[in-house]
């Protein structure tokens, strides 16, 4: 028989696994909108060092308000060098296809100041 | 420690890796849980400090979030070289705290002297006195003058180095400049490794000599170095050769020459370097070695001159309750940057809503970003994406410019770089389009040609 401090442990873990596996934030396909947005705001703190949260375009465009299939089309077109900015290519290449999703998502739920 | 990057943490979701990180957290579930909101105090209201504040707070509003720094406006460093070449004013470059006021957090305007490590108390020079749960240092760079033989603090104020989170002396180098005569020569001592910004002191060389090339044609620039290669050196070079060929004068050090100053003579206005050149001078820049900034040292975080810390979670090495953020930290391969700073504060900020808020964690990235401005429109830029490896933060995705680029795509760098400086600004100090209108842009279609 296991010692207690062990067994708790052993208890703690599969409690661990089980909420592990719920979460399931990677996985979009079983992900609902909520959970991609919380995603997306988290992976979104790289792009606002850029562009701006409140929507102002001085030299770097507004990602606030894009609708998700345009976000995503166009994270793909730097993905594949389609456009060539190196920073944004550098960008696009970094995230996976899940992640561009979740981006698309939060950054739809936004509102530029002033609309 | 494991270590797994993005890929791997997708896989872990669903396996045992995800109860490490959940039966970790239950040891802070106590502060979460009591009366009182749990306490985080931030030392220094730079790029990663003022990020760590606000991002805290927006994450968890709940959360006691302190900002200490002793100035009451904040004169960015990154961008302040555009003042000097004429192409920014200095007010620009000045931001006041009231944006993270606003938000929620405490901002105090006191020198941190020292940290109780045992009672997690921080003490001011004021008399302050700040407890907290969780501490992040932000201090930056303190000046090494004593790397420079010759050169003190009471110099530095007739020849600045410029180089801390001030304006004095970037307001002190312009006057040099202003001061010199036209034929003059201005003498600019370079930095070894490691230092904040790796292509600073080169930009800033670029608008120096942009000044003198439309101010004072007839003045020099002597650059002595004592490294023997310096950041986007090809791209530099081409601009020192394309723009500055009468002004600027390279001394880079080589197998033969080692132009480190081995004398510098504020009186007689000359300064020698190890292999015996000689250079009298009208006005000089002298940018020593750097170290952390003091409160790193106090709070018992240093090693040597830096800070140790774990390159996926940004702790101190030597005490985990402390956080340490931005130039003071060794990040290698991540060089010492605002955008750095700034990325690095946004995953301290996962780390402790994780383990004081309980909110979902997730990988840590970090991406560093940075634009130089050599001439008119002539912007080149270096950038990469890290990830924790090895105890490294290893790159990927690396760019830097080229020589012989087209103009256009330099002229959209300069766009870009100024619009990036708003960006930084914004996000640091949680400011909004209220307080600082300009146009607000509809969301761009896509389009697979533009850049």
């Amino acid at each position: 028989m296991m010692p207690a401090s062990q067994l708790l442990a052993f208890n703690l873990l599969a409690a661990a696994m089980l909420v592990g596996s719920v979460a399931g934030f990677a996985s979009s396909a079983r992900a609902d909108t909520a959970k991609l947005v919380r995603y997306g705001e988290h992976l979104s703190q790289e792009c606002t060092t850029c562009h701006r949260r409140d929507g102002v375009d001085n030299g770097i465009p507004s990602i606030l308000g894009m609708k998700s299939e345009d976000f995503e089309e166009t994270l793909k077109y730097y993905k594949t060098g389609a456009r060539d900015n190196p920073a944004m290519v550098s960008v696009a290449q970094s995230l996976d296809d899940d992640q561009i999703k979740a981006l698309g998502a939060y950054f739809a739920t936004l509102v530029p100041a002033g609309k | 420690m494991t270590t797994f990057n993005r890929r791997d943490f997708g896989k872990l979701v669903g396996g045992a890796g995800a109860g490490l990180a959940t039966a970790s957290g239950l040891s802070t579930f106590a502060i979460a849980q009591g009366s009182a909101a749990a306490k985080v105090v931030v030392i220094g209201g730079g790029c990663g400090g003022a990020t760590v504040a606000h991002f805290l707070k927006k994450g968890d509003p709940k959360l006691d979030v302190t900002l200490i720094e002793a100035n009451k406006v904040y004169s960015s460093s990154f961008g302040s070289n555009l003042y000097l070449g004429g192409f920014r004013k200095f007010e620009t470059l000045n931001h006041g705290y009231e944006g993270l006021r606003a938000a929620g957090i405490k901002v105090v305007h006191q020198y941190a002297t020292g940290v109780d490590t045992a009672k997690k108390v921080v003490k001011t020079k004021e008399g302050g006195s700040y407890t907290y749960d969780r501490l992040v240092l932000s201090p930056g760079i303190a000046i090494k003058y004593e790397t420079v033989p010759g050169y003190t603090k009471e110099i530095s104020n007739q020849f600045p180095h410029a180089y801390e989170t001030s304006g004095v002396g970037k307001t002190q180098l312009m006057k040099l400049m202003e001061a010199m005569p036209n034929g003059g020569t201005f003498a600019m001592v370079m930095p070894d490794n490691p230092y904040r910004c790796p292509p600073g002191p080169y930009e800033r060389a670029c608008m120096i000599a942009h000044y003198l090339k439309t101010k004072k044609p007839k003045s020099k620039l002597v650059i002595l170095d004592p490294k023997k290669a310096f950041s986007k050196q090809p791209v530099f070079t081409e601009a020192f050769n394309k723009y500055y060929k009468d002004i600027i004068e390279m001394n880079l050090t080589n197998d033969i020459d080692d132009f480190r100053v081995s004398m510098f003579d504020a009186k007689a206005k000359e300064i020698t370097t190890k292999s015996g050149k000689k250079v009298k001078f009208d006005a000089a820049n002298i940018i020593p070695q750097q170290r952390a900034g003091d409160i790193a040292k106090l709070a018992g975080v240093t090693d040597k001159d830096w800070v140790a810390i774990n390159p996926e979670t940004f702790q101190s090495t030597a005490n985990k309750d402390i956080y340490v953020v931005g130039d003071s930290t060794v990040a290698a391969e991540m060089p010492k940057s605002g955008f750095s700073a700034n990325s690095q504060g946004k995953v301290v900020v996962a780390e402790i809503l994780a383990d004081l808020s309980k909110k979902e964690k997730f990988p840590a990235r970090y991406r560093n970003t940075c634009w130089s401005l050599v001439a008119p429109d002539d912007c080149i830029k270096v950038g990469a994406n890290y990830s924790a490896k090895e105890g490294k933060l290893a790159p990927e995705g690396s760019f830097v410019s080229k020589a012989g680029e087209d103009a256009g795509l330099r002229k959209q760098n300069y766009a870009e770089y100024v619009g990036w400086y708003d960006g930084i600004i914004t996000d640091m100090f949680a400011k909004t389009a209220a307080a600082a209108p300009k146009k607000a842009a509809p969301a761009p279609a896509p389009a697979a040609k533009k850049g």
